[in-house]
């Protein structure tokens, strides 16, 4: 056998161990992170404004600063792979008149790239309210990346709520969204 | 024996394992593969379930054929070769059109195909091709210390590639937590 053989095994098994170790090493830190994750709130802390993020427009339009946004606002955090999301998309367009007629603006906040978040609301009015961040500063905002997740921050830039869309604050939001749309309908 | 001669044999068995691998997740949760087919790559599920067998059955057929050496090993060779390519260009196709693509490719978790799998079979493709452009006369005059040598080896590469997108989540991600 050569002896380029027995330096190609010899390199490729330093490698393999030099990855072992290396991945070893990222297990304790994935480890670490999910011990402190589990104090971690799901949300920024309520009744404080929240961190300064400036976010980019999926479409054309000048760069937004999330915690001065001048109106009351519902911020939403989707993902693309979560099933759930697509079922929910619908809905959410829904509001996007009544929330206009209440004065309040509604940004669905992602990390993903446009590419993606564009193939994912294709053919909804959310595209014109999809605003993009870096991953850091999505966490900012949603520490636990967890979705569907809604933040309701006040034209001050406060946070008044947030949790999982469903939960009992979203449930009466649903609430007021009918009741505008039957004042509506009613005019 | 060169270096060349001795990395087509490793790469071979790399696939050789890999197929296996695949067949066997396949084979050992049928029913998620089968419903996978359907759901995402809109397979009739009457025709999903004569196929999901089918396609486990053909990757170990394969698989162990890659490991008799010889013409065997050619033929199966061209074989893999071809399959890998139209398994990847149908998932890639389905990655760039649609938001969630399942395939339990390995019997994986119920996770999405992500770009860095796509990256893996590329690189699956590229080393069969490589093992193939090489011919049956690589593994010529190997003695069987060699052989276990380009095993052991070949297992390092199929462990690497097919658990490829969770050491590149966890290198890249293990700090933020996204793993």
């Amino acid at each position: 056998m050569e002896i380029g053989v027995l330096y190609l095994v010899l390199g490729v098994l330093a490698f393999g161990v030099a990855l072992s170790l290396r991945l070893s090493l990222a297990a304790v830190d994935a480890a670490r992170h999910l011990a402190a994750a589990r104090e971690r709130q799901a949300t920024p802390p309520p009744g404080e404004v929240i961190p300064a993020v400036m976010a980019r427009p999926l479409q054309a339009g000048p760069r937004k600063h999330l915690a001065g946004l001048g109106m009351p606002s519902v911020l939403l955090f989707l993902s693309s792979t979560c099933p759930k999301c697509r079922q929910k998309l619908p809905e959410l367009a829904g509001y996007l008149p009544q929330l206009e007629a209440a004065g309040l603006e509604l940004w669905l906040v992602s990390r993903e790239p446009a590419w993606r978040l564009r193939r994912f609301l294709r053919g909804s009015p959310l595209a014109q309210h999809a605003l993009r961040v870096s991953m850091r500063e999505y966490k900012e905002l949603n520490p636990t990346m967890g979705s569907p997740l809604y933040l309701f921050v006040d034209e001050a830039g406060v946070l008044q709520a947030g949790g999982m869309i469903g939960d009992e604050n979203w449930q009466s939001f649903q609430e007021q969204m009918r009741e505008i749309e039957e004042t509506r309908e009613a005019a | 024996m060169t270096a060349a001669a001795f990395l087509a044999v490793a790469l071979r068995m790399t696939a050789a394992l890999l197929l296996l691998a695949a067949g066997w997740g396949k084979w050992r949760t049928p029913g998620q593969f089968r419903d996978n087919l359907s759901a995402t790559f809109g397979v009739k599920p009457r025709l999903a379930a004569v196929l999901a067998p089918g396609i486990a059955a053909a990757e170990a057929v394969l698989g162990f054929g890659l490991f008799a050496g010889g013409a065997a090993s050619q033929a199966a060779l061209a074989g893999a070769l071809l399959m890998f390519a139209v398994f990847t260009a149908v998932v890639a196709w389905k990655y760039a059109t649609e938001d969630i693509v399942k395939c339990s490719c390995f019997g994986d978790a119920d996770r999405s195909v992500s770009g860095f799998d796509l990256v893996r079979n590329f690189a699956i493709i590229c080393g069969i091709a490589f093992s193939l452009a090489l011919g049956s006369s690589a593994s010529f005059g190997m003695s069987w210390q060699a052989t276990i040598c380009a095993c052991g080896v070949a297992t390092l590469f199929a462990v690497v590639l097919a658990y490829f997108h969770e050491i590149v989540m966890l290198l890249l991600y293990a700090k933020e937590g996204v793993v």
